[in-house]
């Protein structure tokens, strides 16, 4: 087990040492000049030499990125091109509004896409199971800023009961924490409640027509612990590993839904930085993106390899 | 199941329909009573960030904060005339190298320091010293002389006429700070809370949400009657129209002529700007041999079969107008003897027979994938096919095309991009079309003629009248003799404002220029 551990460790340091190399490299291939798009087309040469200098953009692009490795270690991010401000100071100031964000929005997926699947499958065929395959269906297909701006136009200009965009943290009181963040969270969870239900639907019906099912029908154990007890804990492993995946937007934020209710988050910040070519801001962010979401899968890989030695043995 | 479905969609269908009426169809006036005016909070909605609140750190998309935070020594006023603010007057004097500025007294910043010819003179070198455009805008201001309290002189180590332009401009060159704020608290303190002579005071702002302002009772023209003001930031144009119509939001810049053409036909009143803002361009590569735009007489072709009145009447049907020059008619620099290339396909396809391309040629149209600017292209490559050039359009975003409007050269073909327009065409020319340029549209492939660098050196070197007279004869060269560009159309910007919003004059000069010193709102 120590071995399989040690090897899951180093497979999660080797990717995230790849994602750094990418992330930086890939942003610097980028045609755009950073501070050419912050200065604009009338800065003169000066101005933009004078810029470029105080921010060790003219240095080879090999000590430019073991700089910035470098630091991930010390704590310097660098400075972001576009604010003038320590890009970790950004980061942090963002983070905490994209997963109180996020995070509701994953649990109240995961909890309610779990048992949606489950309801789903058991009931397979019934009129339940029709509408909500077809809610999820519904859900995948339909774009996020639709539902977003349709979100506001009734709850915020119609209605009126919902506040149309902006962000107060639980630090703010709950009530308002809850008005602000209501839409958003329906919205970001949407996708993933429809994921999390196919995925869990899928796997139950898999589930429930094995042998062992139908031996512990057989045997008389009541549905209720047939299904919660045999059925659900085994279909739960890929929907686990799915949710597991979903932490990257916990972390990494939803582009669209922050830019529709303009939450200042780490999805807004990634898409604002990427146009501008702020460096730092971008390769930090996707960094500790892939930090997390390696993590992640690094505990689910590892949780699998105590519940099926199976997997253990084949050394992946 | 079906009638289920039927009702959720004919639901989605309606809710939009309900919620477009009901609203009043009055245009801004001043027709109300003082008694009827009252404080309150104005709120102005927009979908631009700011990333820092000091001038220094400004750039000409800033502008819109910048004239909402700040107050400067000259602005641009009507028709792009350059007017002062807290200057009372200006001179030049080319001979001696000088301007001289006389400054308005009684002034006072937000925590009680005057503004005076000390807090001028500190501003103007911390600018040139630390701004973002410190040598762009004001690099040839060669110190700064105290007169008296209220008068300073500005020496050039040449001469300049368009500084008052660079002044006056956005990008915060002569927007004043605080002097004894930034002795005080610092630099990185002016960042975040600056401390101006504006009629409204920096109270609080939440990053990419809002900035609130409240009322300055000292403010130098009288106490504003408003409240305080608020800017909301909205990072998706349609959240903020819809806030806008449900009343959240009294003030907004509308960027696209769709929406500003729909809120009027619902009864809202849009301001445009008094002179255009934005000037739509094609360049030609015209210093590469092998390509066919070298020669003279395929861009006049060009410009001979582009339809800028189709174009306008399709993409910039609200607010935009047919240009054939970087002003318009009445313009400072408008010149009436520039050749208008009225739509001529027969005679453009002479131009190109007799340049040998009889048959016509392949090109690229290189263009940035924002300003409004794909439509147009789109339909001048249309258009282009009508002469037998055939055009392979290259829409790249904005930080591709800045680099590649440096260096221009390889891509070759055309190149269509926006002008701003600060107070009128003449510093476009001046800054495109002179030769040994640092960065400029294409400077690495524009000709830069003998006789256009002669006549902006003079126009630069000159003052008033004389030297518009030398810019108005560099566009004749520019446009008529070399046709190294075709401008297009011209855009205004373009501001919604709400109908209980009175004497705010919100982007009636510029998109953020505004009279809210003696704005109120109606209940």
């Amino acid at each position: 087990m120590v071995k399989f551990i040690i090897k899951r460790i180093l497979i999660s340091l080797v990717i995230v040492f790849m994602v750094s190399v990418f992330a930086f490299f890939l942003m610097h291939i980028l045609p755009g000049d950073p501070v050419r798009i912050v200065l604009g087309d009338e800065a003169s040469v000066e101005d933009v030499n004078a810029l470029r200098e105080e921010l060790h953009l003219n240095d080879p692009l090999i000590s430019q990125y073991f700089k910035w490795i470098s630091g991930i270690f010390t704590g310097d991010y660098g400075t972001s091109i576009t604010y003038m401000r320590p890009a970790g100071e950004i980061i942090s100031e963002r983070l905490p509004k994209t997963v109180s964000i996020g995070l509701p929005a994953l649990i109240i997926a995961s909890v309610v896409g779990i048992v949606f699947g489950t309801v789903s499958a058991v009931r397979r065929g019934s009129k339940l199971d029709s509408a909500l395959t077809l809610l999820s269906t519904l859900s995948l297909g339909t774009p996020t800023f639709w539902i977003g701006i349709l979100l506001i136009y009734v709850f915020a200009v119609e209605l009126r009961i919902l506040p149309m965009k902006g962000y107060m943290g639980p630090s703010d009181g709950l009530l308002q924490y809850f008005k602000y963040s209501i839409l958003p969270v329906f919205c970001l969870s949407l996708n993933m409640v429809a994921g999390i239900t196919r995925q869990t639907r899928t796997n139950m019906l898999d589930v429930i027509n094995q042998d062992y099912i139908r031996t512990a029908r057989a045997n008389g154990i009541s549905e209720k612990k047939v299904i919660f007890k045999h059925a659900l804990k085994n279909a739960l492993i890929p929907v686990i590993t799915q949710i597991a995946l979903q932490v990257r937007v916990v972390i990494g934020g939803s582009v669209i839904v922050e830019q529709i209710f303009n939450i200042n988050g780490i999805g807004m910040l990634l898409r604002e930085s990427i146009f501008n070519r702020d460096y730092m801001i971008v390769q930090t962010s996707v960094f500790f993106i892939s930090l997390v979401t390696v993590f992640c899968n690094l505990v689910v890989d590892i949780l699998y390899g105590f519940v099926n030695p199976q997997i253990r043995k084949s050394g992946w | 199941m079906k009638k289920v479905l039927c009702v959720i969609l004919l639901c989605m269908l309606l809710i939009p329909a309900f919620a477009g009426g009901g609203h009043e169809t009055k245009e801004a006036s001043p027709a109300f009573e003082p008694e009827s005016r009252f404080g309150g909070t104005l709120v102005i909605g927009t979908t631009a960030t700011v990333s820092s609140l000091s001038t220094v750190d400004m750039r000409g998309t800033d502008q819109f904060f910048e004239n909402l935070l700040y107050e400067p020594l000259l602005t641009v006023g009507p028709n792009g005339t350059i007017v002062p603010v807290l200057a009372e007057s200006y001179s030049a004097d080319p001979e001696s190298l000088t301007y001289t500025f006389k400054l308005r007294q009684g002034v006072k910043f937000h925590d009680g320091s005057d503004f005076n010819a000390e807090v001028a003179k500190w501003n103007l070198e911390y600018y040139k010293e630390t701004g973002v455009y410190g040598s762009s805008y004001v690099g040839v201001i060669d110190s700064i002389e105290i007169i008296d309290d209220y008068t300073i002189v500005l020496h050039l180590s040449s001469w300049d006429a368009f500084l008052p332009v660079a002044l006056a401009r956005g990008g915060g060159a002569s927007y004043m700070m605080s002097k004894q704020a930034f002795d005080t608290y610092g630099a990185d303190y002016l960042k975040r809370h600056p401390v101006s002579t504006s009629p409204f005071m920096f109270e609080s702002w939440t990053d990419g949400e809002s900035i609130k302002l409240v009322k300055f009772k000292d403010y130098w023209r009288g106490e504003p009657y408003l409240d305080a003001v608020t800017i909301e930031m909205f990072s998706e144009a349609m959240v903020l129209q819809a806030a806008f119509e449900a009343g959240d939001v009294h003030i907004f810049s509308v960027s696209d002529g769709d929406m500003a053409a729909y809120l009027e036909n619902n009864g809202y009143f849009i301001q445009k700007s008094s002179s255009p803002s934005m000037a739509y361009v094609i360049g030609f590569n015209c210093n590469d041999p092998s390509d066919p735009f070298s020669d003279v007489r395929v861009r006049q072709a060009v410009s001979y079969a582009i339809d800028s009145d189709q174009i306008v009447n399709t993409c910039f049907t609200f607010n935009g107008t047919v240009a054939t020059q970087l002003d318009p008619v009445g313009g400072t620099y408008y010149n009436e003897n520039i050749n208008p290339y009225d739509v001529d396909i027969e005679k453009a396809k002479a131009l190109l027979a007799e340049a040998g391309y009889a048959d016509g040629f392949t090109t690229t149209l290189t263009t940035m994938n924002q300003w409004n600017l794909p439509l147009p292209v789109q339909m001048i490559a249309e258009q282009l096919k009508g002469i037998g050039i055939n055009v392979e359009l290259n829409i790249v975003e904005r930080a591709q095309f800045f680099v590649l409007q440096d260096g221009w050269g390889a891509e070759g073909g055309m190149f269509a991009s926006c002008f701003s327009l600060p107070a009128g065409g003449g510093s476009q020319i001046a800054a495109n079309f002179a030769q040994n340029l640092g960065s400029a549209f294409g400077r690495t492939s524009l000709l830069h003629p003998d006789d256009v660098n002669e006549l902006i050196q003079k126009a630069k070197n000159s003052s008033g009248d004389e030297s518009v007279e030398y810019i108005k004869s560099a566009e004749e060269l520019v446009y008529n003799k070399y046709c190294l560009m075709n401008v297009f159309a011209m855009t205004n910007n373009m501001t919604a404002i709400s109908s209980n919003v009175i004497d705010s004059e919100f982007g009636k000069d510029t998109g953020s220029s505004n009279t809210l010193w003696k704005a109120y709102l109606v209940k």
